[in-house]
């Protein structure tokens, strides 16, 4: 039953933002698994410690991209990996999403793990100074819940609507978040985005 | 007439037995497999735990530790205190190295890890990488990679000497499936 209201509510939330992100097909709880994961075949997988966390509504993010995307961008991320450090720009990019998407659905900036750990994503710059940059996919969550939230910090004095943020995200499929603010920028959006954006360590211009 | 045909249905069995056969083999001999320097990975030891330790021998040695939250792809990601180390333990879906020991990472100058140690500058650890085989990924990032062995040397302070070192043997994870 959660997880019916995590797929019903993230995609209501995708809907209300301006666009319906298709629908999620087949869902599976494997007690025996200790890896939760997203099949491009179409199906997500989660385990006994998903219930209550961010990790459903971070698969069903990776589901929705690839509905709206058609494919699953290159993320070629090494496994294992972590949220703070450096990966690559695509897998950044599609991870980063995948952690925001929990955030915004729950207006809530701690990104729960199905370890019982947590991470408070309003403030990357607690990350390592080395650990900056759009290959991080912390900071990538970092930055678009910074774009969303309505609490300064540093830098971040602005906020902005979901559905924008949204859109530059769906409106043609994005390799990187370099790409989605190359996207936000020729929607005619607020380039003083950057500002909030430069608050987890990555600079655009 | 009858034994005509018989002969030519066990031929054609024969063929298509020997086919299979064949068709297997080619998928075993051309099956991926891990791409990893034992030798090297056995001589990196941090207080007896070891890379591609399994699950149970690790925790029956450390136990849980202090978990720490961040990494995709662990089934454990604790920092266990008394040998300064945290260690990354992953969870069931890569293809080779399911639920073994397969990060480790210090900030401790105690441990060399095939002659490198933290506050070591860079230049002279990059050397040292380098007679062992790894090649410099990232002009910046100071990541060594040999195959699927990983090693970082983080320099945070930018003082041109490693702060932390990190090593981690990386999985492929089956075709099309991110965490």
């Amino acid at each position: 039953m959660w997880v019916y209201d995590d797929a019903i509510t993230s995609r209501n939330f995708l809907i209300l933002g301006g666009k319906d992100p298709g629908s999620l097909n087949n869902i599976y709880w494997d007690a025996s698994t200790t890896g939760t994961s997203y099949h491009s075949s179409g199906s997500i997988y989660l385990n006994k410690d998903a219930p209550g966390t961010s990790v459903p509504i971070h698969e069903m993010g990776h589901n929705f991209m690839y509905n709206l995307y058609g494919s699953m961008p290159p993320s070629n991320c090494p496994n294992p990996h972590t949220i703070q450090g450096k990966s690559n720009t695509g897998c950044a990019w599609v991870e980063g999403w995948a952690e925001f998407l929990p955030l915004a659905v729950t207006y809530n900036p701690t990104y729960y793990y199905g370890s019982g750990g947590s991470l408070n994503l309003e403030n990357t710059s607690s990350f390592q100074p080395g650990d900056s940059g759009d290959d991080v996919e912390g900071r990538v969550a970092g930055a678009l819940w910074d774009l969303y939230d309505s609490e300064n910090d540093g830098t971040d004095t602005r906020n902005y609507s979901f559905s924008s943020i949204y859109r530059a995200m769906w409106d043609g499929s994005k390799n990187t978040f370099s790409d989605w603010w190359s996207k936000w920028k020729s929607l005619g959006y607020d380039s003083d985005a950057k500002y909030s954006i430069q608050q987890n360590g990555i600079n655009y211009n | 007439m009858r034994s005509i045909k018989s002969k030519r249905l066990i031929l054609s069995l024969l063929i298509l037995t020997l086919v299979v056969v064949v068709l297997f083999a080619v998928k075993i001999l051309n099956r991926p497999k891990p791409d990893l320097d034992y030798a090297l990975i056995e001589k990196m030891d941090f207080s007896g735990i070891k890379l591609l330790m399994g699950e149970p021998e690790f925790l029956a040695l450390a136990g849980k530790g202090n978990p720490v939250a961040g990494c995709i792809g662990c089934k454990i990601y604790s920092y266990y205190p008394e040998w300064n180390i945290t260690v990354a333990v992953s969870d069931s879906l890569g293809k080779f190295h399911k639920n073994k020991v397969v990060g480790i990472e210090t900030e401790d100058r105690s441990y060399s890890i095939l002659g490198v140690k933290t506050a070591m500058s860079l230049a002279e650890a990059d050397q040292i990488m380098k007679e062992h085989g790894f090649t410099l990924s990232g002009a910046n990032d100071h990541i060594y990679s040999k195959g699927d062995l990983n090693i970082t040397l983080s320099d945070y302070e930018k003082d041109g000497n490693i702060d932390k070192i990190s090593v981690y043997v990386l999985d492929k994870l089956p075709k099309d499936v991110v965490h």
